[in-house]
């Protein structure tokens, strides 16, 4: 008996599996909070002006010529990409710094496997797992506004969300662990909780892209954050599917990326938790 | 309590909350900028989509006013019903005769300040860059009102909190809940009272007469202003009351049947 | 160093800790930093099947030299082995046959169940689904959870001894051969402390090596069979418990409570006429109290106390002479400025 990959991902994956039973409501407020943010942003410019003039514009700043179903669709599967980044971002972060700092829970780590190992499960299994679920709700909205058409736009777009939320769970990691080994911080979840909105904010979410200031975006494409903007806007606006394997490909790069970033900074994070950092 | 000691200890407790505040700097510059991050997410999309981009952002933007500092309070109290209770400090202000009333005291002048003031400002700035218009289109017309809205804010702050705190020493709920419930508190606020089937219904919304006034500040208000300000004395009075009462009760009950872990 | 070969060749060794040096860097606001030696050049071993205590005041690197027999810390210099596999270099190996138990107060998820907790930890181990529940329950039952009901709830609402109990399950999950326990009766209750000791003797019995920290002396005592004592990171003494009270005399604490004009005359005397290791006085009033460990015959010693009070002005109103515990032994090796 030893650890291997393996062991270390399905300890991970049972830990997770318990978490979601437990935390039911916090991945509820996941769901229902997004919703009602992109439900706001269709529906309060609503109160002030007709529902024909909020859609022209709305077709004006986004570019094209859209109907009222397919801004819906298009604002709910942007919900997702932000309950996806929260709940990443934030989970995965604060998580190795409370196991690592505040619970000792990372002894049981220490003295199973190597932090590089464990950083790299988490941030394929954790982010796989949330991402899949903090956008689950979509199964059930998607179709209510579009028949089986939003069945079909959930698929096609799944597998972009797959593959996304493993590349922002490595990029997760490859932040976490210095801040959760090379220096102390008092209050961590600062930096998780600014991390997410600074990620979305950049990314413009549910306007282009090249409407947000150059600080924000430059935030922003160092995260897969943009291409999954644009995956959802390719697939619910503009219907253009033939975009989506350039965009994932990009996605991979960069996960490749995070990966050996996250595998060389946590050998040395190995050395400093055995060192008594 | 006369009049002096109970200057004395209100002194005594904004001394407190700025050396809590002065030990948590970072919390308040990172939550500052969380707030103005999230409302960007929301806020531009929404006036940048109204027909009218200007007019969406009067009527929109200060109705944070109110809902930042409701929001607060109710994450204030949560706070010292939840996590201080890890680490026993919500016993440490307990043993010293404080309870969550005190405590939201305490901190209600930085908050309010740094989390509400200094957002709100950033935010305006910050949508100025994506609407593109000077920041003099984005300041409130009538300042006088802008600042009633402000002081009016502090009732609005104390009694959310106590509504909360009531619910996490009376009941089991978690933590999460905080964020549900403070989704109702747009209504009124973010989401103008305009909805409702009589405007005036919105302010059972502690959270909404601030919200209002900041927009009568820009001309943008559904209550009519003489409406608000006759309301604006009794009902700031009426918050503060409930919210000590119920401050009150919460610590009578933790001191009968204690006081729950919660995650 | 022959001695030391001679030694591993002769005994069956479980762990073997060899002139090991560690320091830790604390960083001291932006710029200053402080070096602060936690072990400097210790070297002690433990046979296989014993219960061996490692003692020491606070800071003194106990815990220093558990982590890094567990594989958690590396040190600077120095050998280390667990069962002949060196920590440093054959570290996935040593961690198959240890088991540890650090802080009894955390180390667990708060919101998982103490089955549960034991059930990660096994699959992080690398044990099957299967396997880790079993042995999940198996642990439970064994430390007394499982009976209290304990074992499905959160961690989070555990008492300190319910924890400690979690705490030595997790460390017997994988059947490990080597069980390292730093101070795994810390702040229990009297029951709690007895269910830990009456444990950890029928493991060793079972064949199993247990290194224990701790500083409740009676309960060392109880379960032992070898000490080695720490102090500001160097070994003061190694040994059997008996041993270490021979080394500080046959087994006498003596203590003579006396009055007069003399009685420093008295204590001089008694210092140059008896191999004395350590002597206290404490003024009661009039009188003095003086207590002293000797290397002497309890007869030399009666003889010579009752020559002095003759010949000097000093009355005698107490005299004990009684084998000191290894409370008194440790508080003499360390006060005495062992390992300084």
């Amino acid at each position: 008996m030893g650890s291997s990959l393996k062991s270390v991902v399905l300890a991970i994956a049972y830990r997770e599996f318990i978490f979601f039973k437990r935390f039911f409501s916090e991945y509820f407020l996941l769901w229902v909070i997004p919703l009602i943010f992109s439900l706001g942003i269709v529906f309060l410019p609503t109160t002030i002006a007709s529902r024909a003039a909020v859609l022209r514009r709305f077709s004006t700043v986004v570019g094209g010529s859209f109907s009222f179903t397919e801004l819906l669709t298009y604002a709910l599967c942007m919900s997702a990409i932000m309950s996806l980044v929260i709940a990443i971002v934030s989970d995965v972060f604060q998580t190795l710094h409370q196991e690592y700092r505040v619970l000792g829970a990372m002894v049981m780590v220490l003295e199973s496997t190597s932090v590089t190992t464990y950083a790299l499960a988490t941030a394929f299994v954790r982010s796989l797992i949330m991402g899949v679920l903090s956008t689950l709700y979509l199964v059930a909205v998607l179709p209510l506004i579009n028949g089986i058409n939003g069945l079909i736009t959930y698929a096609t777009l799944l597998p972009p969300i797959i593959i996304s939320s493993i590349a922002l769970g490595l990029y997760s990691v490859a932040i976490a662990i210095p801040l959760t080994f090379y220096v102390r911080l008092d209050r961590p979840w600062t930096v998780a909780n600014t991390l997410a909105p600074a990620l979305l904010a950049g990314a413009g979410l549910y306007i282009p892209i090249k409407l947000v200031p150059i600080v924000l975006r430059a935030i922003a494409y160092t995260a897969p954050v943009p291409q999954l903007c644009t995956t959802v806007r390719v697939v619910t606006l503009l219907n253009e599917p033939t975009q989506l394997p350039w965009l994932m490909a990009l996605v991979v790069a960069l996960a490749t990326i995070y990966s050996l970033v996250t595998t060389y900074l946590g050998r040395f994070s190995d050395s400093i938790a055995r060192r008594g950092g | 309590m006369g009049l002096t000691e109970g200057l004395r200890r209100f002194t005594h407790l904004l001394y407190i909350g700025t050396n809590l505040a002065r030990m948590h700097v970072s919390s308040y510059v990172a939550s500052t900028i969380n707030t103005v991050l999230w409302f960007s997410i929301v806020f531009v999309p929404t006036t940048l989509f109204s027909p009218n981009p200007l007019k969406a952002l009067h009527v929109f933007l200060p109705g944070t006013i109110g809902f930042t500092a409701a929001a607060t309070g109710m994450w204030v109290a949560t706070e010292f019903l939840r996590w201080y209770v890890h680490e026993g400090l919500t016993d440490m202000f307990r043993e010293c005769g404080l309870n969550v009333f005190h405590y939201l005291v305490c901190g209600f002048h930085i908050d309010l300040i740094t989390l509400t003031l200094v957002s709100y400002l950033a935010v305006t700035s910050l949508a100025t860059t994506y609407l593109g218009v000077p920041i003099t289109h984005v300041l409130p017309t009538n300042p006088l009102l802008f600042a009633l809205a402000f002081i009016l804010a502090v009732p609005a702050y104390l009694l959310c909190g106590a509504l909360i705190a009531y619910l996490y020493t009376v009941t089991p709920v978690g933590g999460a809940w905080t964020n549900l419930i403070q989704m109702v508190l747009i209504v009124g606020t973010i989401v103008p009272p305009k909805v409702l089937p009589n405007p005036e219904l919105a302010l059972i919304n502690p959270a909404v007469l601030a919200s209002e006034l900041a927009r009568a500040s820009y001309g943008a208000n559904f209550i009519p202003v003489n409406t608000l300000l006759v309301l604006a004395t009794p009902l700031a009075l009426t918050y503060l009351a409930l919210a000590y009462i119920i401050s009150k009760y919460c610590d009578k009950y933790i001191a009968k049947y204690g006081i729950r872990f919660r995650r | 160093m022959r001695y030391q070969v001679a030694v591993v060749l002769v005994m069956d060794l479980s762990i073997e800790v060899v002139d090991v040096w560690k320091k830790y860097v604390v960083r001291e606001g932006l710029r200053r930093r402080r070096v602060v030696e936690a072990l400097r050049g210790i070297t002690f071993f433990v046979r296989r099947g014993t219960i061996h205590a490692l003692l020491g005041p606070n800071g003194a690197g106990k815990t220093t030299t558990v982590k890094i027999l567990a594989t958690l810390l590396l040190p600077d210099s120095g050998t280390v082995r667990v069962l002949g596999r060196d920590v440093v270099k054959e570290a996935s190996e040593v961690r198959k046959y240890i088991g540890l138990v650090l802080d009894v107060s955390k180390g667990f998820y708060m919101s998982l169940s103490g089955y549960e907790n034991l059930v990660f930890y096994g699959l992080l181990r690398g044990m099957s689904f299967s396997d880790a529940r079993r042995r999940a329950r198996e642990v439970l039952e064994l430390v007394g959870l499982e009976g209290m009901g304990a074992s499905g709830r959160p961690y989070y609402s555990y008492s300190l001894g319910m924890r400690a109990r979690l705490a030595i399950a997790k460390a017997l999950l994988t059947n490990p051969e080597v069980l390292l326990l730093d101070e795994p009766t810390l702040g229990l209750d009297v029951e709690s402390a007895r269910m830990v000791r009456d444990l950890m003797t029928r493991l060793a019995r079972e064949g199993r090596t247990i290194l224990v920290t701790g500083h409740n002396m009676y309960e060392i005592e109880q379960i032992a069979n070898y000490v080695t004592i720490i102090n500001k990171g160097k070994v003061v003494v190694s040994g059997s418990p008996d041993e270490l009270k021979e080394r500080l005399g046959l087994l006498h604490k003596v203590s003579i409570k006396v009055s007069g004009s003399e009685v420093s005359r008295f204590v001089s005397e008694l210092r140059s006429n008896l191999p004395i290791e350590g002597l206290t006085t404490n003024y009661l009033g009039s009188a003095v109290l003086v207590t002293t460990y000797v290397r002497s015959r309890r007869e030399d010693i009666a003889r010579l106390v009752f020559k002095l009070s003759k010949a000097l002005d000093v009355k005698v109103l107490d005299f004990s002479i009684v084998e000191p515990s290894l409370e008194d032994a440790y508080l003499a090796v360390v006060r005495g400025g062992g390992g300084g």
